[in-house]
């Protein structure tokens, strides 16, 4: 598991920069910028090279001699920062958080930890905190980020809470990176209002998918999960608005305890009332955040769903949908079914079992969150062909 | 810090019905069907607490039922947005309006098919075929409606014998949707007596299609379709190996007529099919236009007959898929995509308003325009009532908005007529005006006394039935479905 | 069989309009007109007889067989009365948001 908030920074020498700022590095590989003066350079060990001209160094060992001024030493665990990336510098605290990371496929910027839910399984549990300030660190990473950058996620807390600031920030993702793809996860309530929709699709943004979860077919099941009264409903015409503006939805569906029961309910449901949609991720649990105290409620074997999670997939891809499997290791999974599988798993939380070792589908493999260490399935089995 | 699933649940257990039909199914079950065709079995004594207001709340029944939109409680109106939805979703098709157009080339023909009401044993191609003036004004009035996808079918008697002017109409067409940019595609239904180079040539260069007629095997096709010259059945084999070869397999299928011959062998029906290849077959029911002009009744013995015939070709076609061979009742498939899916079907003959004009047209050889095939069948024993104008003298306007189809479309709404306004299987059906009108003498006829409505609830109940009582059956059938 | 009689014109039931509607009377005669042609005369405020009768093509081995399934189908149409009375403006409501001019999401449901 990568680290990416770090709180052991260490000054060296003159530090002129006292307030938290977002910043961009620089390497050896990158390009002499114009921006050096806003840019912090790496100091890769064992190298004696400190071009002028930058904002601020970052070492990973303490140097001898003089150092120029903001210069700091970081822990080895941040030694996968590169050229490109992204950070925020909090130098009062010493800390370090990283935003962006140039050869990540799994960028995603958190835009607020204020929700409107509650569900039983978030693994980012909402803080009911004024963090406005996060607008604008975004409103400045985003022009620094490369162009080249496949796609970027958009998460919370829930997005939509921010408003027209939330169109403000996927205005500046078209104007600033018009190649990149962005995928939204909201839980799509606020959409209900229908010129919020319309504002959406309004940017006209060339690639933008907002990932919707929906957890029954029933109003009280799915409210139950994500502990909101009227949920369901708002939901449901939030995915409906969205679609009548043109604006692209995902499905998403976490199984566990509670919602595996009626999953092949809820995919007819899906194909009767909501075929309009462009994709269904069917998704395995995380246990990080409210899940871990919610384990009596949640947790299931994913061998022992395999049944309604068959149906599921048969019944929605009979429909022409476009269906996939992610969070989930392929020998848990039904034969059939491993073709739907994807490595979705964000690489900085991805990690593999010690099961896994002699395993020779790795790759295909998503393997585990980083959290599964604390509860996996008891049925992995590395494959030998 | 979170609240349990009894505090999600609605305040009280009070619910309301949202609108739903119901038929009995078999000696233990109904069935309800809502507006949308969404379906639930239940017993009877289940049916009278659903209507009561007494079904218990939050049991795997309710939930089912809520879930299908059968009922709205407290926790959740938007049941009412997504029926809304998808009624204006089932009857989409409406608004695409026209979309297949029939061109009766001529009537002249080499065969002499018993059930066949139309053709002429004739070599008089002035009286007998479509002039090129009419065919000009049939492929302007085509591109008049609005349908998005086009499909140009050529009919006859034996429309090759007028090859030269499908040539025509087809290259005009294509010069014309140009502009248009339609999706467009031909059709010619032909017993491939007349095939050659030039013309396999032709259909391959413009992607046509070719449609032909078995009936079964041997013995059963020729007895059905005898042709003084050679073995109609070896011509149709050699017929479809030859346009196969030329247009690509899947480009040629065949469609077989049931005469009471066929009645008692459909499994060898169906086994010619699978040994010819084909990877489906529609089930025709006996045409009326035999016995129903003399008898002016419908047979009660003939709709038993012809059920027993489907359910056994279904039973048997199911077995196939079940040992591996994919292989589809095309009704069948269409009724279910009515049943499974948010979506209407283009089926002329399952569509309330009736799908004569607004699904499919036909100009007749003599320039006259009917609404259907069976109209102009009509039309040729002697009763023109449905002929909605002439490509040469009438406007589209006329033409479409001609007493002669609207009477029929207006009286026959299947939500307005007696029997069918209340039936379960009302989403499923259709109204069928020129059926009636042939069988009864009028475009809505008495259902209790119909053939169309005896055989489509029988297949109905049937195929709802399969798939309640038999899950393998089910996964089978829910393949077939075209989404 | 409770209520049925027979005689010269035919099997007769006598039946209380307080509990079938006429409309439900009407409807599920006009469904039987395969298997038995049905007579429907007024007895009383609260009272009809129905006489039904088997000749010709009605001709029927099991004339009690289709007097029972009439009653079953007198008690579904009473059912169908009740939901269609419940029903009928839920049902136009939908139908008119279906075919409404403007679109479904413009509307901004409460």
């Amino acid at each position: 598991m990568l680290k990416l908030l770090s709180r052991t920074v260490t000054p060296l020498g003159d530090i002129t920069e006292l307030d938290a700022v977002v910043r961009r590095m620089a390497d050896g590989t990158s390009q002499q910028s114009e921006n050096r003066s806003k840019e912090y350079y790496l100091i890769g060990n064992g190298s004696d090279r400190i071009p002028e001209g930058y904002k601020g160094y970052f070492f990973f060992e303490t140097p001898n001699g003089e150092v120029p001024v903001n210069s700091f030493l970081l822990e080895p665990a941040l030694s996968y920062l590169r050229g490109g990336d992204i950070v925020k510098l909090y130098p009062r605290h010493n800390m370090l958080r990283t935003l962006y990371r140039v050869n990540s496929l799994h960028n995603s910027m958190l835009v607020t930890e204020r929700c409107n839910s509650l569900c039983l399984m978030c693994s980012q549990p909402p803080r009911d905190a004024d963090d406005s300030y996060i607008i604008g660190d975004i409103l400045q990473m985003i022009p620094l980020m490369s162009p080249q950058t496949k796609s970027v996620g958009i998460t919370g807390g829930e997005p939509t809470l921010l408003g027209k600031d939330f169109i403000g920030i996927i205005q500046c993702l078209k104007r600033c990176l018009p190649s990149t793809a962005v995928h939204v996860l909201s839980n799509g309530r606020n959409f209900k209002d229908w010129d919020y929709a319309n504002a959406v699709a309004g940017i006209s943004h060339p690639d933008l998918m907002i990932g919707i979860p929906l957890y029954s077919d029933i109003s009280s099941i799915h409210d139950y999960v994500v502990q909101a009264d009227g949920a369901f409903d708002d939901t449901i015409r939030g995915i409906i608005n969205l679609k009548s503006v043109g604006v692209r939805v995902e499905i998403r569906i976490v199984i566990h305890k509670l919602t595996y029961e009626r999953l092949p309910d809820l995919s007819r449901f899906i194909r009767r009332n909501l075929t309009f949609c462009d994709h269904v991720a069917l998704m395995g649990l995380e246990l990080t955040g409210f899940t871990r105290s919610n384990m009596d409620k949640l947790w299931i074997d994913p061998k022992d769903y395999q049944p309604q999670l068959g149906e599921a997939v048969r019944l929605l891809s009979e429909a022409r949908m476009f269906v996939s499997i992610y969070n989930h290791q392929l020998c848990v999974l039904d034969p059939e079914l491993r073709p739907f599988n994807r490595r979705s798993i964000s690489d900085w939380k991805n990690e593999y079992m010690p099961e896994c070792e002699s395993c020779v589908r790795g790759n295909d493999c998503g393997g585990f969150f980083s959290s599964s260490k604390l509860k996996y399935s008891a049925h992995i089995k590395p494959f030998r062909t | 810090m979170f609240k349990d699933a009894e505090y999600f649940l609605p305040a009280d257990n009070a619910y309301a019905l949202l609108p739903l039909r119901f038929i009995r199914l078999d000696a233990g079950r109904y069935v309800a069907v809502n507006e949308v065709g969404e379906w639930q079995t239940l017993t009877r004594p289940e049916l009278e607490a659903l209507v009561r207001k007494e079904l218990p709340v939050n049991t795997p029944l309710y939930y089912s039922l809520k879930s299908k939109h059968f009922i709205l409680d407290h926790d959740s109106v938007v049941p009412v947005d997504l029926l809304a939805l998808k009624v204006r979703t089932k009857r989409h098709r409406i608004a695409e309006f026209t979309s297949l157009h029939m061109f009766v080339v001529t009537l002249r023909c080499n065969h002499s098919c018993k059930y066949c009401q139309v053709s002429r044993q004739s070599e008089d191609r002035v009286a007998f075929d479509m002039t090129v003036a009419m065919a000009d004004k049939a492929v302007d009035f085509t591109f008049c409606s609005p349908a998005k996808a086009i499909k140009i079918e050529f009919q006859g008697g034996e429309p090759l014998l007028n090859f030269g002017l499908i040539k025509h109409i087809v290259l005009k067409a294509v010069d014309r949707n140009k502009a248009e940019r339609r999706h467009l595609a031909f059709v010619i239904a032909t017993n491939l007596s007349v095939l050659d180079e030039e013309i396999l040539g032709f259909c391959k260069q413009h992607d046509i299609l070719i449609s032909t007629s078995l009936d079964g095997p041997e013995d059963l096709h020729n007895a059905n379709r005898p042709n003084a010259h050679n073995n109609s059945y070896q011509t149709t084999i050699e017929g479809i190996r030859c346009a196969r070869e030329a247009l690509g397999f899947d480009k040629v299928s065949a469609l077989m007529t049931t005469t009471k011959a066929s009645l008692a062998r459909v499994k060898e029906i169906i086994d010619e099919y699978v040994r010819q290849g084909f990877r489906g077959i529609f089930l025709r029911s006996l045409s009326p236009y035999g016995f129903a002009i003399k008898t002016k009744c419908f047979d009660e013995y003939d709709s038993r007959q012809w059920l027993d015939f489907y359910r056994e070709g279904l039973d048997y076609i199911i077995e196939l898929n079940k040992c591996g061979v994919f292989f589809v009742e095309h009704y069948t498939a269409l009724v279910l995509r009515k049943m499974l899916t948010p979506y209407g079907t283009g089926y002329v003959n399952l569509q309330s308003p009736a799908g004569m004009g607004i699904a499919g047209i036909i100009f007749n050889y003599n320039g006259e325009v009917y609404p259907s095939d069976e109209a102009r069948m009509k039309a040729e024993m002697g009763d023109k009532i449905f002929c909605m104008g002439n490509l040469l003298t009438n406007s589209y306007e006329d033409t479409m908005l001609s007493p002669a189809l609207l009477d029929p479309l207006r009286e026959s709404v299947a939500e307005t007529v007696p029997m069918c306004e209340e039936c379960a299987f009302l989403p499923y059906c259709g109204s069928d005006p020129d059926y009636h009108y042939a069988t009864q003498g009028d475009f809505v006829g008495h259902k209790a006394l119909s053939g169309f409505c005896k055989k489509n609830m029988g297949i109905f109940r049937y195929v709802i039935l399969k798939m309640e009582d038999d899950p393998e059956a089910r996964k089978v059938l829910e393949k077939w479905v075209q989404w | 069989m409770n209520g049925i009689t027979r005689d010269p014109n035919g099997y007769s039931l006598s039946l209380n309009t307080s509990i079938y509607s006429v409309g439900a009377i009407k409807k599920a005669a006009y469904k039987f007109a395969d298997r038995t042609s049905v007579m429907i005369n007024p007895v009383s405020e609260s009272a009809v007889l129905i006489v039904f009768n088997f000749v010709g093509k009605h001709a029927e081995s099991n004339p009690e067989q289709v007097i029972s399934d009439f009653c079953n189908e007198l008690l579904d149409q009473d059912l169908r009365e009740r939901i269609k009375k419940e029903t009928e403006p839920m049902r136009n409501l939908i139908l008119a948001h279906a075919f409404s001019r403007t679109s479904l999401a413009d509307k901004n449901q409460p």
